[in-house]
């Protein structure tokens, strides 16, 4: 459960630069399902991520991670709580190079320290459940769009976090691809994470498997729109 | 630790990653440690064998003056100084240079308390074996104070490796040495004797110079004393001297490690990204400066030691060429006392670990989500 | 002035270390005006940055702080042969009024560093920087300090002149001294025994009862600290003459010779570490109440208790062996 309460952030705030990305939001996210995000280009969507995703800290308001208020936290224990509760899929994958397929995906786990077998069990099952098993040893600089995606989703789901989050998750697949996203992350939900992705593309919009999608315009929600998968 | 294995890890393989830019600065950085090193090292050595060779030396030489030079000292002057309390062994000792113009090279003519040849037969140096340039039928000719010519036998040479200390010397009986140097008899070129006790080495001088006011006691303590400020003052000074090289390469690590690429950095946003810290971010860093730092460390100490024990310095070669012609063959023992590794360390891996921190922590603090907005 | 190399470096080790741990302070001194964890202004996010900076650059020098304690007694030892009369880093160190005050300013560092290091360590445990100000208050203090011992430093080598007279070990550490370095040879050992055991005995006692229970750190700490100074004046006053066996010799630099094994070293060492644990532990309890470190500081204590202990046990090994195992006793006495 993450309640947001009056959150707002502003971009170099107290400069003549500054720039209010988000006006102040208040939003529950319940356990669980598939919520989209959705708003045209500079609405607000990307700075909403990374506020619930503890990657920044906003400007006012508090954040409550399963009634745990977050905002006050030093960095080191927002990255500790970050890493386990958070799984991050970034728009442009941003896999590191010249590393093998596993090594990306064991980072994240890496400031956890724990034991480099159990470690390494958990990532390969992930590549199986992915469908990458025999890409491990590969360089990511030798990988397909879409295998590159799967890789990015394994690394964020190495934690075993309960949220996922994804920035434009589908902005360069083609459709067979963003379907075979959108099986994954419907099958996701369905095992009882939370989902959670920033989109404009309406094949994301407009699926089935969508449960909650939030409308963003200049920085503020619209209004909800519920729909039953 | 796990975690710092899982670091460790990841370090080694960036630094394998990008390991000619790592080379590269390796490379600088231990030419700048085997500088430092062979300094050290150097002077290290040269204080030890300084040492070695006082060691020998009596306690007390008295010397005589006049007109403020080293004259000859009347025997006489021994049994003078016996008669102080606390100075035992009092005796001559004659000793001089021999100019040989046909090897144009000058020979220590010494002798010995005990030598046991003939008059006409001597002792001498590998040095002075090699270099005399018409050494015949174990013969070397030499001229008498009076410009007559006097073939001496060569009835033993030194053996081995003393070579510093006896390359130059020739030993002969007192009598072919006065008739060579024209010293007369009743004179010695010094007086040389022990004190009984060391504490009152001072005390026994100071009645010397009371008693024969023409005399210069000179004290092994004061020498060795004298050798180490002087070779403790030439390597400081040339290590003020290199410090401009210092400053250079701190100058090159400084901008190795702002200069991180663009690929470094946008690495550095994506482990922000995926949950790291600041700290693990630095701690990685780190660990890539520590690994380089040790590398160039070990390779720079043991290029040293092998430029300087093995290969005899030759870099500091003109350094010592002007000591004599005669020592071609100048070996160098090794030293090895951790004082010296120690100051090596504070030179070289203290400031460039300072020197690389500031330019990392400064892409360290990126902000984790800057990867957001990062394109691939 | 004489200029060596480990002089050189010394000196600018030793300025680089004040220098940067005094730019530490300063921006430290902000943070102790202006911290406010509710605040996202930009200048709170540039100050929680800094104290990563911070926190690991002071890390690595005041590691240099320790190792130049001992590169600093080695040197004063090694430069002995400069001066008549001295036989040891005791003749050295006192061929000037600045050799012992900044040995013994360089020892209060090295403990002041340490204990900070374990402030440091203790804060970055708690989720909202419980000891922060602390921490920088601190860290001015010992700022201070390290600018007053690179000054004693420089002017302690600056003053340096060969062939000055000095009196060594010898005359320093003898019973017949009035000094406080005499009065602590000339301490009677059986008593200076005594308390020494002691002191290690509740020590030891205090701690294991912590360990066990998870009470009285407050009496370990005290002890421990006790204890270390107790250990400095047994090695003057008996240790010391075990090792060398002979009943005038008190020299407490000798031990750090070649002829000695070196036994010197791990001595203080041990002592080092063992003070340093057993006062930091001391320090952090201070700070028990805070609720994001109720956890954290018991566990911190148990370690450096266990460290401290294992530390005056290596200690009590060392320094007891010769006046176990060999024959020399303590006659006259
Ligand atoms: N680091 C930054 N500094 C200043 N302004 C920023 C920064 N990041 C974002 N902004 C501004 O904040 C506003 C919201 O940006 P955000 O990236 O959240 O939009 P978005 O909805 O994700 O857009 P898109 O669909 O194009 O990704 C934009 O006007 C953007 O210019
Ligand atoms: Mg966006």
């Amino acid at each position: 459960m993450i309640d947001l309460q009056h959150i707002s952030k502003t971009y170099h705030q107290g400069r003549s630069n500054a720039v209010a990305a988000l006006q102040p939001v208040s939003l529950k996210l319940a356990d669980g399902g598939f919520t989209v995000v959705q708003g045209p280009s500079g609405s607000g969507k990307t700075t909403l991520l990374s506020v619930i995703g503890l990657m920044c800290r906003p400007s006012t308001g508090r954040i409550y991670v399963d009634g745990r208020e977050t905002t006050s936290l030093s960095e080191h224990f927002a990255a500790h709580l970050r890493r386990r509760t958070f799984g991050f899929v970034f728009q442009n994958h941003n896999l590191i190079k010249g590393r093998t397929v596993l090594d990306n995906i064991m980072i994240p786990a890496y400031p956890e320290g724990e034991p480099f077998s159990r470690l390494r069990q958990r990532a390969l099952a992930l590549l199986d459940r992915l469908k990458l098993a025999d890409k491990a040893g590969r360089q990511v600089t030798a990988l397909s769009g879409g295998e590159l995606q799967r890789v990015a989703m394994a690394r964020a789901m190495i934690n075993s976090p309960s949220v996922l989050i994804a920035d434009e998750p589908t902005a360069h697949l083609d459709t067979r691809l963003a379907d075979r996203f959108l099986e994954i992350a419907a099958d996701l939900a369905a095992d009882g994470m939370t989902v959670l992705a920033a989109s404009h593309d309406p094949r994301v919009c407009n699926a089935d498997c969508v449960g909650t999608l939030i409308s963003m315009h200049d920085g503020r929600l619209l209004d909800n729109k519920q729909s039953m998968p | 630790m796990n975690r710092n294995r899982y670091f460790l890890d990841y370090t080694l393989v960036s630094l394998w990653r990008r390991r000619w830019k790592n080379a590269a600065l390796i490379g600088v950085y231990s030419a700048m440690v085997f500088l430092i090193a062979s300094i050290l090292f150097f002077g290290d050595s040269l204080r030890r064998d300084a040492a070695v060779i006082l060691q020998d030396t009596p306690e007390v030489v008295v010397q005589r003056m006049v007109a403020g030079r080293h004259a000859l000292i009347p025997e006489a002057y021994a049994a003078a100084i016996g008669q102080i309390r606390g100075a035992r062994n009092i005796r001559p000792r004659l000793w001089g240079y021999y100019y040989h113009p046909a090897s144009q090279a000058n020979y220590t003519l010494m002798v010995p308390a005990d030598f046991t040849y003939a008059d006409d037969q001597i002792k001498i140096g590998h040095g002075v074996l090699r270099t005399w340039a018409a050494a015949r039928d174990n013969q070397l000719f030499f001229k008498d104070s009076d410009g007559q010519a006097l073939p001496l036998t060569i009835a033993e040479t030194f053996s081995g490796e003393t070579d510093l200390v006896t390359a130059d010397l020739i030993l002969m009986s007192a009598a072919t040495f006065r008739r060579i140097t024209g010293t007369p008899e009743g004179f010695a070129t010094d007086l040389v004797g022990r004190v009984r006790n060391q504490q009152e080495t001072r005390t026994v001088a100071a009645k010397i110079v009371e008693i024969l006011p023409d005399s210069r006691p000179i004290l092994r303590e004061e020498i060795l004393r004298t050798y180490d400020t002087l070779f403790d003052w030439r390597s400081g000074y040339v290590l003020v001297a290199v410090s401009g090289a210092m400053l250079a390469f701190f100058i090159f690590a400084w901008d190795k490690a702002t200069g991180l690429s663009a690929e470094e950095r946008a690495e550095i946003g994506i482990l922000k990204g995926v949950g790291w810290d600041t700290g693990d971010v630095l701690r990685i860093k780190v660990y890539e400066g520590m690994a380089v730092s040790l590398t160039a460390f070990v390779i720079g100490v043991m290029a040293a030691y092998a430029h300087v024990y093995l290969a005899s310095a030759p870099l500091f070669d003109h350094a010592l060429k002007g000591w004599a012609v005669l020592y071609p063959q100048f070996h160098l023992r090794p030293v090895f006392n951790g004082n010296t590794l120690g100051v090596l360390f504070f030179f070289t891996v203290m400031p460039y670990t300072l020197v690389t921190l500031l330019p990392v922590w400064r892409v360290a603090i990126a902000d984790p989500d800057a990867v957001m907005r990062q394109l691939g | 002035m004489i200029l060596n190399p480990a002089i050189i470096a010394l000196v600018s080790n030793a300025w680089l270390i004040s220098a940067v741990t005094l730019a530490a302070a300063v921006l430290g001194l902000r943070i102790i005006r202006r911290w406010d964890l509710n605040s996202t202004a930009g200048l709170q996010l540039a100050m929680e940055r800094q104290t990563y900076l911070i926190s690991s650059v002071l890390t690595y020098l005041l590691i240099f702080e320790l190792l130049s304690l001992f590169l600093f007694a080695f040197t004063a030892d090694r430069l002995h042969s400069l001066f008549i009369g001295a036989m040891c880093a005791a003749g050295s160190l006192n061929v000037n009024a600045y050799g012992y005050p900044a040995l013994q300013l360089k020892l209060v560092n090295c403990l002041l560093c340490g204990i900070w290091l374990i402030v440091n360590h203790v804060d970055q445990q708690g989720e909202d920087y419980p000891l922060i100000r602390f921490k920088y208050r601190f860290l001015t203090v010992i700022a201070g300090l390290l600018v007053l011992e690179s000054y004693l430093l420089t002017q302690y080598f600056r003053h340096m002149r060969a062939d000055v007279i000095t009196s060594c070990c010898g005359t320093l550490f003898s019973e017949d001294t009035t000094s406080v370095a005499g009065v602590m040879a000339g301490l009677p050992p059986y008593p200076a025994m005594i308390a020494f055991y002691a002191s290690m005995a509740l020590t030891l006692r205090t701690g294991i009862h912590f360990l066990v229970t998870g009470r009285a750190i407050r009496w370990f700490s005290g002890f421990s600290v006790v204890s270390l100074a107790a250990a400095l004046v047994a090695i003057i006053s008996f240790i010391s003459v075990y090792i060398y066996q002979l009943p005038t010799h008190h020299c407490p630099f000798d031990i750090l010779q070649h002829e000695y094994l070196y036994v010197g070293y791990p001595l203080y060492l041990c002592l080092l570490t063992a003070g340093i644990g057993g006062a930091g532990a001391g320090v952090i309890d201070r700070f028990r109440q805070h609720a994001s470190l109720a956890a954290v500081i018991p566990r911190v204590q148990k370690k450096l208790c266990l460290g401290s202990l294992v530390a005056y046990i290596i200690f009590l090994m060392i320094s007891g062996y010769p006046i176990v195992f060999t024959d020399y006793t303590l006659s006259g006495y």
